[in-house]
């Protein structure tokens, strides 16, 4: 059974242009242990679908989908205060920017604390030192050599790289089974990078939490990520084992993605001119109809008007009526909405 | 034969780090670096974060004092305080187009701040030059009524391309200005630039630290190590053959961040 399964979610915003779907019928599936990565232009709707997971909605959202399980129980159900419960304890979330995420004004060993939960077995007077003793720990794990000093310190007092491993140290500190990591690297230097990444993919290992990664940057995620999806302003474009998308992408829209990133494997493309989609994303307020790459597309046709559904062929998904190296599933085509 | 068009030599930078006693103490930023750029040639200048990169970027536009060494322009040397003779030559792209461009003036102000100041132009005169150089980017004549937050992140870096190219510079420097953009846009300005270079026969001073984009387009790569310069090559004979423990690790942290077709 998948960990998190989502079907057709919409999420409409209100904004003074009138209503937006921001988020258009995106399906997702995550089963337990695998990192999925999400890639998608600034714009996409990333953030929107990991708040939306999370629980955590702006007041302007109206959320629509046809299933939202968690792990057998269906998420749209819940009250407030039920996923309140979920948050933090069963998923938790890694945010962009981990230097403004953490309190400036209460030392960061004291944050880890807060976030973690009591053990009750113990008695009331050993609790507290228990707890530091496991913020230590996780500290520890994930790659933090002088704890002590780290968990006395501010978070302006610390590097990018160091921040975004105490975040990583409170979103892990109560096990939870999904982690939502949200440009976890953004603005690092490589090697930050990759440390993050090496921690993260080992806590994937070892403690069988499942990641959902996002970011925009589709060679890192290539090289982390057992699934991709990848969206493009708000809708589902394709989803399916890495390798596979990579080596055969269905998708207009991820082949021009892997088209964006430099072939140096023959000298005499050297300083020639990449091949790139013209245009570009469409703001929130002008929305095309139908498939949203439509007018970007080089394959487009009159057809591209109805928002093709998403075909589901061999462990692949793809939204389009004029894929790549395959044929189009022939389904009632949706009606426009 | 003839002068290199800019030739660098024995540049250097120290930071006042304050006192030791009555003593002043200064760190160094810069080692003596020298180096040649051609007409037409891209150089990359690589490193991390505290290697001096953004540093040198910066004195040879002109933001930054040099300590010590000289800057020759075609053979000329470029005096250190006259910004009106440098900012014609060499000129600059920032990393941020969202932050960059002033958002209480309108794009096609912003293009006309640089002739402005530098040229006798008239007004009409300015305006022909300021429409004519957002045909060359890429943009249409009304942009120039548009104010920045009006349009897309792609577009704000073409119209901060545009400003680089006002004066008709014979260098412009980009420091770190592809890495803050989408893939799609990423490469649409990277062609974009390609073909200004092909053009007019622009030449580039290309910070950055993603080593994919590097290898595909500059000529000449120089490695920059806590303000020491590591190793300078050509792009092939570097990435091939790299000479450095350090340039090797970098191209080894690339390797693994690059996927496999």
């Amino acid at each position: 059974m998948p960990l998190l399964d989502i079907r057709n979610l919409t999420i409409e915003l209100d904004t003074p242009h009138g209503r937006v779907k921001a988020l258009e019928r995106v399906s997702l599936t995550l089963n337990p242990g695998e990192v999925h990565g999400l890639v998608g232009e600034s714009g996409s709707g990333r953030t929107l679908l990991a708040k939306a997971i999370l629980g955590i909605p702006g007041h302007n959202w109206t959320i629509q989908a046809d299933r939202m399980m968690w792990d057998g129980q269906n998420l749209m159900d819940m009250s407030p205060s039920e996923r309140r419960v979920l948050m933090g304890s069963e998923m938790a979330m890694i945010f962009q920017d981990p230097i403004s995420s953490l309190d400036p004004a209460i030392a960061v060993g004291t944050q880890i604390i807060e976030a973690m939960p009591e053990n009750k077995e113990l008695p009331w007077w050993k609790r507290g030192s228990d707890k530091r003793k496991k913020a230590q720990q996780w500290l520890h794990k994930v790659g933090i050599k002088e704890t002590q000093k780290i968990m006395s310190s501010y978070a302006w007092e610390l590097s990018d790289g160091e921040c975004q491993k105490v975040m990583i140290a409170i979103a892990v500190a109560n096990q939870p089974r999904l982690l939502i990591a949200d440009e976890p690297t953004n603005s690092m230097e490589v090697r930050t990078q990759a440390q993050i990444f090496r921690l993260l993919s080992k806590l994937n290992q070892l403690q069988n939490v499942s990641i959902l990664l996002i970011s925009h940057e589709l060679e890192t995620l290539s090289q982390w990520c057992d699934r991709l999806t990848v969206m493009y302003s708000g809708q589902v474009m394709e989803s399916g084992v890495t390798s596979e998308v990579i080596a055969n992408p269905y998708h207009p829209y991820t082949k021009a993605l892997l088209d964006n990133i430099p072939d140096y494997s023959n000298p005499e493309h050297h300083k020639t001119m990449m091949q790139t989609l013209p245009g570009s994303a469409p703001a929130l307020q002008h929305l095309p109809i139908g498939c949203r790459l439509g007018p970007r597309c080089p394959q487009a046709q009159k057809l591209c008007v109805n928002q093709p559904s998403l075909c589901h062929q061999k462990d692949r998904y793809f939204a389009c009526h004029f894929p790549y190296h395959n044929e189009p599933c022939h389904e009632e085509p949706l009606t426009k909405s | 034969m003839k002068s290199p068009l800019l030739k660098v030599n024995r540049l250097s930078k120290t930071f006042f780090a304050g006192y030791k006693g009555f003593k002043r103490q200064y760190n160094r930023a810069l080692e003596p670096i020298s180096f040649e750029l051609n007409s037409g040639e891209t150089l990359a200048i690589v490193g991390e974060t505290g290697s001096g990169k953004s540093t040198l970027a910066r004195i040879l536009v002109g933001a930054e004092q040099r300590t010590d060494g000289e800057i020759l322009f075609e053979g000329e040397a470029l005096e250190s305080r006259n910004l009106k003779q440098r900012c014609r030559l060499i000129r600059m792209i920032f990393q941020d187009p969202n932050t960059s461009l002033n958002p209480r003036l309108t794009v096609g102000e912003l293009l006309d701040e640089p002739l402005r100041f530098n040229t006798d132009l008239d007004k009409q005169a300015r305006f022909a030059q300021v429409v004519d150089t957002l045909r060359k980017v890429g943009l249409l004549p009304e942009h120039a009524d548009f104010y920045p937050h009006m349009i897309s992140e792609g577009m704000k870096q073409r119209v901060a391309v545009a400003r680089a190219l006002m004066l008709n510079p014979k260098i412009i420097i980009a420091d770190e200005a592809l890495t803050a953009l989408d893939l799609s846009v990423r490469s649409q300005i990277l062609n974009l630039l390609l073909k200004l270079q092909q053009e007019m026969g622009l030449s580039y001073i290309f910070v950055s630290h993603n080593m994919n984009i590097i290898r595909h387009f500059s000529d000449k790569i120089m490695v920059l190590h806590q303000g020491k310069m590591v190793e300078k090559a050509t792009t092939e004979k570097l990435f091939n053959a790299p000479e450095h423990e350090y340039t090797q690790r970098l191209i080894q942290e690339q390797t693994m961040f690059s996927y496999k077709r």
